[in-house]
């Protein structure tokens, strides 16, 4: 991932992060084979559990080595694109992700419609919604919102937290 | 019970008022998030999906289905008005309908592409009454290698659509093939991949990963980019009537557009979007005046709106005959048929017929809802696209994260969802594609299924599939397809390289 601001250094960096993607995923090919091996590999004739994983952890294992040996040797390899990120975009990136996180971690103590609430509060602040009483109307119409939708009309067992 | 008997028993059904509200509502939603850039059918069939349990299959069928072809009617819309396309599949149209809108023709474009998408949608409509119960019949006949071929063929034909590299494609049909072997094998009750975690145990829901991959990562797309108002220009009703001339030159256009989008329908991978180049460059090559595509030629318009309509119909074949899914839209469709524990295939047209009749009556009816809906209100829609991504994202978010947990009351399944979310963003910025996963992770169990199944039948040796004539063929096309490809890959290089030079 490339910063505005590093644009100089574009071309040494190639495209580092989407080889340490595949890297990743290739590295994990070689647990699920390992792991797949543990199961049981059984035989041609009476597959295991562990036979078909094998199979797929064989694959992804050949295609990440193949994928790797493309972008070592193709010359066209610091023309593909890398992602650009403004400082700004990065933070509203990071900022949704957490409020993702912070619905999830404080619902069941603080109940679905209030974590709604801040929730919505915080995407729209953070996808740029200006001003405090656009955010929180916002943020009132889409609690109600969820309630009306998940626990009046579809009965959904969501938890109410200390609204009981 | 003839066809045509089934198919009066559909329209009562269909006609049904919680029937008719669903595909209602599935229309709307669906012109909605074609025209709105961004939000795909796609994301908004795995949104929905947890408000289709309430209802029965036929009812949540039908709903999505409604989406995903209502996208196809809304998507021209904002191409053609202010040149961003609202949906993938309406990409092409910018080319001719942004330079109508610009000589004044803006009305006449919408409303030949309206009536050309309702034709398109009722022709593949029939095309779907006629080929899918012989093809059902047909498939009674596929054994566990059958079944096995048809789905290594749909990988390789899906991975190379959907990817500049079907390396990636290859690589992305891997990793949902392992996903889909995550929880207890179903043959030993070994668990697997489990890690000790009970939350595993039962394997990891196709919704999160839906939801993440098409919802979270859109909104995470949105979310960096800066907002950019748009302005659209206003459109009434009055403004709607093509001229003669227009209305002459776009007739041959629909009708060879429907039947090209309804046959692309049946191959794997993003069929709507595939149309739509081919029904342009078919157009344009048959042209009297090929030179003046690019200037607002109605045939550029017309003929690939046509197209993805007709080809979304013909990738429904595929997955109500065979059971298999050869695009992410019907990945999502199988999955809501399963959690009302209906399986479509060629046991459906025996066990079940009232569901796909009753949901083919439903496709004429939202056609013609949509055609009522997309030419008096079409300045209405053409505002949706006003909507800003501010207001809009966060009810998504929420809907998103709510959604999720009602399924199963799991706090786990959205923590699959987030990290999917984030997962798929890195993989689309890095050009990973994202259908080929999604479809492998649906048709995982099957394969493995089908794979342990002839590995048994054929007692280890695998030869003896030669003898079946239907899983030869099938292996032999996909062989075909990917010797293919691999040389049109060197003679493009060779291209590329003499360009350099």
């Amino acid at each position: 991932m490339i910063l505005s601001g590093d644009r100089g250094k574009v071309k040494s960096v190639l495209r580092k992060p989407e080889v340490l993607f595949t890297l990743a995923f290739t590295a994990f090919t070689v647990v699920i084979l390992f792991l797949s091996f543990r199961l049981g590999f059984g035989s041609m004739k009476s597959p295991g559990a562990g036979f078909f994983p094998a199979f797929v952890g064989l694959f992804g294992l050949t295609l990440g080595i193949f994928l790797l040996i493309h972008y070592f040797t193709s010359k066209r390899a610091s023309e593909m694109d890398e992602v650009t990120l403004k400082k700004s975009g990065l933070k509203r990136f990071i900022g949704m992700i957490v409020t993702f996180c912070a619905w999830l971690i404080f619902m069941p103590w603080l109940g679905f419609i209030i974590v709604t609430f801040f929730a919505t509060f915080g995407f729209a602040k953070i996808m740029g919604l200006e001003g405090w009483w656009r955010p929180i109307l916002l943020a009132l119409g889409g609690s109600v919102f969820i309630y009306l939708l998940f626990d009046v009309w579809f009965y959904a067992d969501l938890p109410r937290g200390i609204l009981g | 019970m003839s066809g045509f008997e089934h198919l009066l028993n559909g329209f009562s059904l269909a006609l049904s008022p919680g029937v008719l509200l669903a595909c209602f509502v599935g229309v709307l939603l669906g012109t909605i998030v074609g025209v709105l850039p961004g939000l795909g059918p796609t994301a908004t069939m795995s949104l929905m999906l947890p408000f289709t349990m309430k209802y029965g299959p036929v009812t949540g069928l039908i709903m999505l289905a409604g989406i995903w072809y209502g996208a196809q009617y809304g998507g021209s819309t904002t191409s053609i008005l202010v040149n961003i396309p609202g949906e993938a599949a309406s990409v092409i149209t910018c080319i001719d309908g942004y330079q109508m809108a610009k000589k004044g023709r803006a009305g006449a474009a919408l409303a030949l592409v309206a009536v050309g998408s309702f034709i398109a949608g009722t022709l593949g409509n029939i095309g779907l009454q006629i080929f899918a119960p012989p093809l059902a019949q047909a498939a009674l006949a596929f054994g566990p290698p059958e079944y096995l071929a048809l789905m290594v063929l749909a990988f390789v034909v899906l991975s190379t659509l959907t990817s500049e590299s079907p390396l990636k494609g290859y690589f992305m049909v891997a990793l949902g093939l392992w996903i889909g072997t995550i929880g207890i094998d179903p043959v030993e009750g070994t668990p697997r991949f489990t890690f000790g975690s009970y939350d595993l145990m039962s394997g990891i829901d196709f919704l999160p990963i839906a939801m993440g991959l098409f919802g979270i990562t859109e909104i995470l797309t949105i979310a960096i980019e800066p907002y950019v108002p748009r302005l659209v220009e206003k459109i009434r009703f009055r403004n709607l009537y093509p001229n003669r001339e227009e209305v002459k030159r776009s007739v041959a256009p629909v009708m060879r557009g429907s039947l090209l989008g309804f046959f692309v329908g049946l191959l794997p991978g993003p069929a709507p979007t595939i149309s739509t180049f081919f029904s342009y460059g078919l157009e344009k090559k048959i042209s009297k005046y090929p030179e003046k595509f690019g200037t607002g030629m109605v045939e550029g318009v017309v003929g690939p709106e046509s197209a993805n309509n007709s080809a979304v119909t013909g990738s429904l074949i595929p997955l109500l005959a065979l059971g298999i899914p050869f695009a992410p839209p019907a990945a999502v469709l199988l999955a809501g048929l399963r959690m009302h524990h209906v399986d479509p295939g060629p046991f459906l047209f025996q066990n079940a017929p009232q569901i796909f009749w009753g949901f083919i009556a439903s496709m004429y009816i939202g056609n013609v809802m949509l055609l009522i809906l997309n030419l008096p209100l079409v300045g209405m829609f053409a505002r949706i696209a006003t909507l800003r991504s501010q207001i809009l994202m966060p009810i998504v978010s929420i809907v998103c994260l709510a959604g999720v947990y009602s399924i199963r009351n799991s706090l786990f399944d959205i923590w699959v969802m987030i990290a999917t979310g984030v997962l798929g963003f890195f993989m689309r910025k890095w050009k990973f594609p994202v259908a080929p996963l999604v479809i492998s992770i649906v048709l995982g169990p099957m394969t493995e299924n089908s794979f342990r199944q002839t590995c048994m039948m054929c007692r280890g040796h695998f030869y003896q599939i030669c003898s079946r004539p239907i899983t030869m063929g099938l292996l032999l096309v996909t062989a075909a397809f990917v010797i293919f490809n691999i040389y049109q890959g060197k003679r493009l290089k060779k291209a590329l390289s003499k360009e350099e030079i």
